[in-house]
């Protein structure tokens, strides 16, 4: 015995440098983030989707500043660095990334571009399947109403009313050229070079009496379904199902999984609400 | 020589094949010249690691997406601004449809005597109460607060939006005409604050359709626009149109529309400004105008653009594709006019004995290149390569070349 312990202690650890680590990274949206665990996505529902891995613990949640350009150090780059210490300090060989938002956009950016920066290939080759939940891939009037009116202020040189880089990024028109040229995914251009499937919010909804508007914020429902005149029939509060639409594969649209059939706005998206998260536990 | 001929016979894993090395489109190898290399410009990606990927790529139609892809979008809203002073005295709007949605946003104002760092953001105390606005309808009857609104959000409801703090909204009520409405309040603000009044027509029949032949714009090459109002989807006469073109930065360029006999407005014109000294995309913005029965038709609308440097090229000699342990390289000669990261991307067809070809992986490689000539070599990996069969043969094509560092499409 006194022999076999080593031997057995080597055994163990070789045969777990062998073994496929599983690992998610939650990829959150327009926004600078330093704790997005707590103000982005709530431990709940991160604690909830993990629960799905065979080590629980296999986990990143991303902070970075999303409010910069897809492209820019800040944003990819920041993506790039904090997914690659993931994978090599955790032996991660098979990556899941579920991503809300504008995150998308920053995840595409690195699949799209991978010879952008050396870190992308290594997160391409690791990455399985990319979750893109509420993603703006085709961008959102949304972004333009809000940039509309900034003017060009002579003696500053700078934009009055300026909107941060990454919602000038999600205005229509913008998202049509970099998904015309620089991303990949959307119809007619080549595909991802990893699965990326989309899940779908189509409504909001904010009646006082009813419970389900309470999930993720009551208030967060009002302004969603107020910022829902910009957009069609068919959306989540911030974007069109189009553009959620837009990239990849779709998934499914909330109320075709959801507990009770209930839509998903672009605010409980990202929290665990209507068993989104146990969908995707199961999905792990 | 046989190095000279683009079909070569050639050994490799004990298997005989034919590879073709494609030309480059000779189409794109004609475009403008270089950008002098004494003309300064910004840089986004400096990374100096060669980057060599390759994948499967399947797809049946690997046509490029890009370069001259006509881009259109549809308008039914209008903007502008006014003074706190202006929204006392009462400003109008005209609507064309039912249940227009009004936003009304304090903006950021500049201060001479303040650097940069310090300039105030509008705040929640600029807000406009709709509680205190009056509103004079078409049929002249005035209404008080929200009496003439079918839905209403007030700053501290519209907090969480991606708006600018202090912005309140509302529509009318569908039981009112549409035509010219006159909004006043009685509100103590700032006279010279500026306000954002933001209309969405979303129901009316008028939309400004506005296109642009290519996003993606050289300097020197001619851009493409036009601008035309839809009544029910039937063009109508644009009275008057006014436009500029907006640098990345913010920078204005009041360009000439032309009204043409169709009653849409057209700009044709080559680009000249200096290049942006910053990301990002150019932008035209439109401003028309048009009598519509009761009402002044308007319309704002925008549609973004690339104006980018011609900063490299590929030179047509660099026809060479050759077996490797590795698997198949293609290396591509390229000019370059500034020191910069430039990719070169590629594509492999299986080109059978009747000429089908078909897409099966696509390769891409991006290095620092500095000013001048250099070779950039496309690596499909060996793992990607099919046996070939009989009369089969391995072609490259499709190539691409990018500006990282400037974010330019140039090929």
């Amino acid at each position: 015995m006194k022999i076999l312990s080593p031997l057995f202690v080597l055994f163990v650890l070789f045969s777990n440098s062998l073994m496929a680590e599983k690992g998610v990274a939650f990829v959150h949206g327009t926004s600078d983030n330093t704790d997005a665990l707590n103000d982005y996505w709530t431990p709940a529902m991160v604690n909830s989707v993990v629960a799905g891995l065979p080590n629980s613990s296999n986990y990143v949640v991303i902070n970075c500043e999303f409010n910069e350009y897809a492209w820019t150090s800040p944003a990819a780059g920041c993506l790039a660095e904090q997914i690659t210490n993931f994978i090599n300090n955790n032996n991660i060989d098979e990556l899941k990334v579920i991503t809300h938002s504008h995150g998308a956009n920053v995840m595409r950016w690195i699949l799209s571009n991978p010879t952008w920066d050396s870190r992308y290939p290594a997160i391409i080759a690791t990455t399985s399947e990319v979750t893109a939940i509420a993603g703006s891939s085709l961008g959102t009037p949304l972004a333009d109403a809000v940039v509309a009116g900034n003017v060009f202020e002579q003696l500053l040189g700078w934009i009055l009313g300026y909107a941060s880089d990454a919602v000038r990024m999600q205005q229509t028109s913008w998202m049509v050229y970099y998904n015309n040229n620089w991303l990949l995914g959307t119809s007619g251009r080549p595909s991802l070079p990893v699965s990326f499937k989309s899940i779908i919010g189509s409504d909001v909804e904010s009646a006082f009496w009813d419970g389900d508007s309470y999930c993720a914020g009551y208030q967060y429902q009002v302004a969603l379904e107020i910022t829902q005149n910009w957009l069609d029939s068919c959306s989540d509060g911030f974007l069109n199902c189009s553009s959620q639409a837009g990239a990849g594969s779709v998934w499914f649209y909330d109320t075709s999984r959801t507990k009770g059939r209930e839509p998903l706005s672009h605010q409980q998206s990202r929290r665990n609400c209507f068993n989104l998260d146990t969908i995707l536990r199961n999905d792990l | 020589m046989i190095t000279n001929k683009i079909i070569k016979s050639i050994i490799f894993s004990g298997l005989s094949f034919f590879m073709v090395a494609a030309h480059a489109n000779d189409a794109l190898l004609k475009s403008t010249e270089l950008t002098s290399p004494q003309q300064a410009l910004f840089s986004i990606n400096n990374h100096r690691e060669t980057v060599q990927f390759s994948r499967a790529m399947t797809d049946t139609d690997f046509s490029k997406k890009s370069q001259t892809q006509p881009v259109k979008t549809e308008s039914q809203e209008y903007w502008f601004r006014v003074s706190g002073n202006d929204l006392k005295q009462g400003v109008t709007l005209d609507t064309s449809g039912v249940e227009a949605l009004i936003r009304i946003s304090p903006k950021s104002m500049h201060d001479p005597r303040l650097p940069v760092a310090k300039q105030s953001a509008p705040s929640t105390n600029l807000a406009i109460d709709l509680e205190q606005l009056e509103i004079t309808t078409p049929s002249g009857k005035v209404t008080k607060g929200i009496e003439a609104m079918s839905f209403h959000a007030n700053s501290k409801q519209l907090e969480t939006t991606p708006f600018e703090k202090g912005t309140s909204a509302f529509k009318i009520d569908k039981a009112h005409a549409t035509g010219r409405y006159q909004l006043k309040t009685s509100q103590s603000i700032p006279d010279k604050q500026e306000y954002l009044i933001y209309v969405l027509d979303k129901n009316s029949p008028y939309k400004l359709n506005m296109t642009l032949d290519n996003q993606q714009l050289f300097s020197g090459q001619n851009m493409s626009a036009k601008i035309e109002l839809k009544k029910s989807g039937i063009t109508t006469n644009l009275e008057s149109v006014s436009g500029n073109i907006v640098s990345p930065g913010g920078k204005v360029y009041p360009i000439n529309l032309t009204a043409s006999k169709s009653g849409a407005f057209k700009f044709e014109e080559p680009l000249d400004m200096p290049f942006a000294n910053r990301a990002g995309l150019w932008e035209m913005r439109v401003v028309s105008e048009t009598q519509g029965g009761s009402s002044t038709i308007k319309r704002n609308s925008k549609l973004a653009f690339a104006f980018q440097p011609k900063t490299a090229r590929i030179n047509k000699k660099s026809k060479q594709a050759s077996p490797s342990k590795a698997g198949l390289t293609n290396a591509v000669n390229i000019s370059v006019s500034h020191a910069g990261r430039y990719e070169v991307t590629g594509v492999l067809y299986l080109v059978d004995r009747n000429g089908t070809a078909k897409s099966i992986a696509e390769a891409r490689t991006a290095k620092w290149i500095e000013q001048g000539s250099d070779k950039v070599e496309l690596l499909f990996q060996k793992s990607l390569l099919p046996a070939l069969k009989k009369g089969q043969k391995f072609k490259v094509g499709n190539i691409g070349l990018n500006d990282q560092s400037r974010m330019s499409r140039l090929q």
